[in-house]
C-alpha cells in the first residue's frame, strides 16, 4: 500500500515538471519584462512599465494583427485542407492508410529550415512552378511566388498538416460511418452530407486543432523569414530581432508575454464557443 | 403504401458471396422480418435496399420503378441504423426534422411535421434534448420518428433493438407493430431474434448463406419447415429419420404409431410440445428414453432425453406435468403423429 507521502510525492512530479519547464520561465520573464534596458548590458533590474507602453506604437499594434492574421488563416486553412484529407484517406484500405500515416509521419522528420528551402525553390521563378507554367504557356510573364504572403501560408500548412492529421486521424478512421449513412437515407446528397452532418459534427475536433495550430504558428519564425517579405515577418521575428539584434531583452521579453496573452485570449474564445454550443 | 419485388438480386464482396439469386415479392402494407443468423446477408439485402449499396445483378422494384438506378438519398426509404446513427450535434426536434429540412419544406411546417411524429412516438416533452441525454428506449423513438418523416415509401429497421435489454425490448417491439398497423407503411425488419419476428411479422423472410430458406407466415415457417435448416433455426425442434412400411412408422426398429406416409426413410420434425413422456412400462407405442436434463422455464417445464446417439427435447405446461422426471430414469416418449412434418428431401 501506497502511504499518504508517496501518494504525494508521485503526484508532486508533473507539479514540478510544469514549474521547471513553464512556470519557472514564465516568472524569469515576466520579472525581466519590468526591468530596464542597459544600453552597455542587458537589462538592469528595475520595475516600470516602459516596455509595456511601447505595446501601442504602430510597429507592435501592425505586427501583432500581422501575426495574427497569419496564424489565424493558416491555421483554418491546415485545419480544413488535413481534416477532407484525412476523411478520404481514412475510407481507404487498411493497406492504403498505413502507406498514408507512415508518409504523413515521415513529414514530421523534416525539420523547417528543409521544407522552407523546398518551398522557396519550388516557388521560384527560374526552377519552380512559374517556370513550369510558362513552359506549358499557361503564364506569358512569370515571377517569383515567394517571398509572399501566400508563400509563408504554404510553407505553415505544409508544417502543420501532419500534426493536425495525427490529431484527428484516430478519431475519423474510428467514426461511426452509419451517422453518414444515415443523413443518405434521409434525402442528403453526398456532398451535401459534408457541409450538414460531418463537419458539425467535428466542429469541436476542427476547433481544437484550429486552436492549437493559431498557437503554433504565432511562434514560428523560419517560414515568414524565409517565405516572406519584411512586410510578413510575425512577432516572433520582432522578438527574436528586439531580444538578440538589438539586446533589448527587457521589450523582448514584454512583448513575448504580450503574446503569450493573444494565445490566452484565443484559447478563451473558443472555450467560450463551446461553452456557447454546449448551452444552445 | 408501396409494394416491393425483388429480383434475382446477387451481390458479392470479392470472393464471398453475399446474396444469391435473391426473389421476393412483399405487399404494400406488409411487415416482413428478415431473420437469420449473423453474417447471413439480411443486413446487405435491406442496404441494397436502401440504396446504401448497389447489387450486381437483379432488380429492385418499388411500385414498378427500378430503384437500382435511383441514388440512395432520392428514394424515400426511412431507415433505423442498428446503431440508431442520431446526429449526435443536433437536438431531439431537430433530429426529427432533419429529412424535411434537407427536403426544402419551411421552417412552420417542419415544426409542426416534427412535433406530430414527438407526439406519436411519446415524447413531446424532449423536444429540445440533446441526444446523448437520452436513455436508449428514448433514442430508439427518436430514430424511429425520423425515419418516418417524410412518409416514407418503405421503412427498413436494421436490428434496432439488439443494444436493448429484454423489457424494453418487448415493449419497443408492440410499439413498432402498433405504428406500423396505423401508418400502414410497408416495412422490412431485420432480426436474428427469432421470438422478435415471431412476435412482429407478417411475414417472415429466412436468409442463410445468402439465400431464401424460407418465406411465410410466423405459424407457417413455425409448423411447416421447407428445410432443415428451418426447422432447426426456428424455435426447438427434433428431427429424426423414421421408417415408414404399409402406413406403420418405426424408430430404430421400435414401433412408434401408425401414419399415411409413402414406404420409405423419411426425415420428419416434431416441436417438443408434440411429445408426451410417459413410464417405460405404459403400454404406449413410443420411444424408450433415457432423461438426461431437466429444467424449469417458468410457465414450462422443458425435459431433454437420450435414446441411442439421438437426443429429444420435450415440452410440457408445468401444472400439465403430473411428475417431474428424474434425471438418469427411463421413460417412453409418445409423438403425436398428426403434428409430424415430413422434411422435404
Amino acid at each position: 500500500m501506497m502511504g499518504r507521502f508517496q501518494t504525494h510525492l508521485v503526484g508532486g512530479y508533473p507539479a514540478l515538471l510544469l514549474g521547471l519547464f513553464f512556470i519557472g520561465p514564465l516568472a524569469l520573464m515576466l520579472g525581466v519584462s519590468f526591468f530596464e534596458r542597459d544600453p552597455m548590458a542587458f537589462f538592469n533590474p528595475a520595475f516600470q512599465f516602459e516596455n509595456y507602453e511601447k505595446f501601442t506604437s504602430k510597429r507592435v499594434v501592425v505586427t501583432t494583427m500581422r501575426s495574427i492574421t497569419q496564424a489565424s488563416v493558416a491555421a483554418a486553412l491546415v485545419s480544413m485542407i488535413t481534416f477532407t484529407t484525412i476523411l478520404i484517406v481514412s475510407d481507404l484500405s487498411r493497406r492504403w492508410q498505413t502507406f498514408w500515416i507512415v508518409l504523413m509521419l515521415s513529414l514530421l522528420c523534416l525539420s523547417e529550415v528543409i521544407i522552407g528551402f523546398a518551398w522557396a525553390i519550388v516557388l521560384s521563378e527560374p526552377s519552380g512552378i512559374p517556370k513550369l507554367l510558362h513552359t506549358l504557356g499557361l503564364w506569358d510573364n512569370p515571377r517569383s511566388l515567394s517571398p509572399s504572403f501566400w508563400a509563408v501560408q504554404i510553407g505553415l500548412i505544409n508544417i502543420g498538416f501532419s500534426v493536425v492529421g495525427l490529431m484527428i486521424y484516430p478519431q475519423l478512421a474510428g467514426r461511426d460511418r452509419s451517422i453518414e449513412e444515415a443523413a443518405r437515407t434521409l434525402g442528403t446528397p453526398p456532398l451535401k452530407v459534408f457541409w450538414k452532418v460531418l463537419l458539425p459534427n467535428y466542429g469541436p475536433t476542427l476547433l481544437i486543432a484550429f486552436l492549437t495550430m493559431f498557437v503554433y504558428f504565432l511562434g514560428v519564425y523560419v517560414m515568414p523569414v524565409m517565405l516572406g517579405t519584411p512586410q510578413d515577418w510575425n512577432m516572433t521575428v520582432l522578438i527574436t530581432d528586439t531580444a538578440i539584434q538589438q539586446f533589448n531583452l527587457p521589450l523582448g521579453a514584454a512583448l513575448s508575454i504580450g503574446m503569450m496573452g493573444v494565445s490566452l485570449l484565443a484559447l478563451g474564445v473558443v472555450w467560450g464557443i463551446n461553452l456557447w454550443r454546449s448551452r444552445s | 403504401m408501396s409494394a416491393l419485388t425483388i429480383q434475382n438480386v446477387q451481390k458479392s464482396f470479392g470472393d464471398t458471396v453475399a446474396l444469391s439469386d435473391i426473389n421476393l415479392d412483399i405487399r404494400s402494407g406488409e411487415f416482413i422480418c428478415l431473420l437469420g443468423a449473423s453474417g447471413c446477408g439480411k443486413t446487405t439485402l435491406l442496404r441494397q435496399i436502401a440504396g446504401l449499396d448497389f447489387p450486381d445483378q437483379g432488380s429492385i422494384m418499388l411500385d414498378g420503378e427500378d430503384l437500382v438506378s435511383v441514388a440512395c438519398h432520392q428514394r424515400n426509404i426511412g431507415m433505423v441504423f442498428q446503431s440508431l446513427a442520431l446526429f449526435p450535434h443536433l437536438n431531439v426536434i431537430d433530429n426529427v426534422g432533419y429529412a424535411l429540412e434537407i427536403a426544402g419544406v419551411d421552417k412552420a411546417t417542419c415544426l409542426t411535421r416534427s412535433q406530430e411524429l414527438l407526439d406519436l412516438v411519446g415524447l413531446t416533452d424532449l423536444a429540445k434534448r440533446r441526444v446523448s441525454q437520452l436513455s436508449g428506449g428514448q433514442r430508439q423513438r427518436v430514430a424511429i420518428a425520423r425515419a418516418l418523416a417524410t412518409n416514407p415509401r418503405l421503412f427498413l429497421m436494421d436490428e434496432p433493438f439488439s443494444a436493448l435489454d429484454a423489457g424494453l425490448r418487448e415493449h419497443l417491439q408492440l410499439e413498432v407493430k402498433k405504428l406500423q398497423q396505423s401508418l400502414g407503411v410497408t416495412t422490412i425488419f431485420v432480426t436474428h431474434d427469432q421470438r422478435e419476428a415471431m412476435a412482429l411479422a407478417d411475414r417472415i423472410i429466412i436468409l442463410n448463406n445468402g439465400k431464401v430458406e424460407q418465406a411465410g407466415t410466423p405459424s407457417e415457417i413455425y409448423a411447416q419447415p421447407k428445410t432443415e435448416f428451418v426447422a432447426e433455426f426456428i424455435g426447438e425442434n427434433n428431427i429424426f429419420e423414421v421408417e415408414s412400411v404399409k402406413g406403420k412408422l418405426s424408430y430404430q426398429g421400435a414401433f412408434i404409431g401408425n401414419h399415411n406416409l409413402a414406404d420409405g426413410t423419411h426425415k420428419i420434425s416434431i416441436r417438443p410440445e408434440h411429445l408426451t413422456l410417459h413410464p417405460n412400462d405404459s403400454k404406449t407405442d413410443g420411444i424408450v428414453a433415457e432423461v438426461t436434463l431437466v429444467r424449469s422455464l417458468g410457465a414450462m417445464l422443458e425435459t431433454e432425453l437420450k435414446s441411442g446417439e439421438a437426443i429429444f427435447v420435450q415440452t410440457a405446461l408445468t401444472m400439465d406435468q403430473s411428475a417431474t422426471a428424474q434425471i438418469g430414469s427411463t421413460l417412453k416418449i409418445k409423438l403425436n403423429l398428426n403434428k409430424i412434418w415430413v422434411l422435404p428431401q
